[in-house]
């Protein structure tokens, strides 16, 4: 696997900044962003993103490209690519090489369980720590007892379906939640077929933080909808606080 | 923070898209050399990531 970044900086900045943080990759200087422009990756949108952040507008806001990156095959051919909405954001390693290179770091230790009957839940995030506008995950893994299962949207009238929230706190930032195909679920005796989760599945909620803390504890709800194939529970709603760790931004 | 929203950008239409050869792309690296990314990944699968600045 071979890694190139690409920025508008010039040879002299990219040298002191490889020098500083010991990069030995290729750091790849198009000065004046003319590659940026001939691969249309030039951020059109800079100056409204600048707005909506309420910071004045610099000469060093021209220039620069959507924040993202491509993902070539052996060929050459871009197998896949990811680019964020904000010239702000960026994914943390982990998300990475999780969901762009299929490489799955273990179960790190800032995580948190819950139970109730039928259903298990651990949850866990990318990383201990976080900087600002850098994007993590939230990852739930279930683990529902057999022959129960829990409805996806749409669900039955008077039903709710699986959804996750992270309490409101200043500076979140959260995509939406990346969850597996629901399976089709038949009620005994009724013509329509429902969306359900069974067995062990895994969600992930995207998120970030765009402010500088020391701590922060992400409070977790989970709301679910869990029966049998006889009965069901009444809604359910787990709770979860996972404690992450802030680092500032570099700079200087 | 502002009240306003970020613009909503479709990326599948932004830049090189999914299934295309990257294109040729030839720039000077750290040292000033210049690199020619296909030749440099030799054959390699390879992540490219466009990034604002390493100054802030």
């Amino acid at each position: 696997m071979a890694l190139f970044a690409v920025s508008y900086d010039s040879v002299a900045v990219l040298r002191e900044f490889a020098e500083r943080w010991g990069i030995t990759y290729p750091l790849l200087s198009d000065e004046g962003s003319w590659t940026i422009r001939a691969l249309g990756l030039l951020n059109e949108h800079a100056e409204e993103q600048v707005r909506f952040y309420d910071v004045a507008p610099r000469d060093e806001h021209q220039g620069i490209p959507y924040s993202g990156l491509f993902l070539l095959d052996e060929d050459g051919t871009i197998a896949d690519k990811q680019f964020e909405q904000s010239y702000r954001h960026r994914p943390v390693a982990a998300l990475v090489l999780d969901e762009v290179l299929g490489v799955s770091e273990p179960v790190p230790t800032v995580s948190a369980r819950a139970h109730v009957p039928g259903v298990q839940l651990v949850a866990w995030l990318d990383a201990p720590t976080y900087r600002p506008y850098q994007k993590l995950r939230l990852h739930l893994a279930f683990q529902l007892e057999p022959e129960i299962h829990i409805y996806a949207a749409p669900t039955p009238e008077g039903f709710i379906p699986l959804t996750v929230e992270i309490a409101p706190r200043e500076g979140l930032s959260v995509w939406p939640l990346v969850a597996p195909a629901p399976q089709p679920f038949q009620v005994a005796g009724l013509d329509e077929t429902f969306l359900v989760y069974e067995g062990r599945f895994r969600v992930s909620l995207p998120f970030s933080i765009d402010v500088a803390a020391d701590a922060v504890t992400l409070d977790v709800q989970v709301q679910y909808q869990a029966c049998s194939v006889t009965e069901c529970y009444p809604p359910g709603v787990l709770t979860l606080a996972l404690q992450l760790e802030g680092e500032d931004l570099i700079r200087d | 923070m502002s009240d306003r929203t970020l613009p909503s950008i479709d990326f599948s239409a932004v830049g090189p898209a999914v299934g295309a050869p990257f294109p040729d792309v030839r720039l000077p690296d750290q040292h000033g050399r210049v690199v020619d990314l296909h030749t440099a990944r030799g054959g390699r699968r390879a992540l490219v990531v466009f990034y604002r600045s390493a100054r802030w």
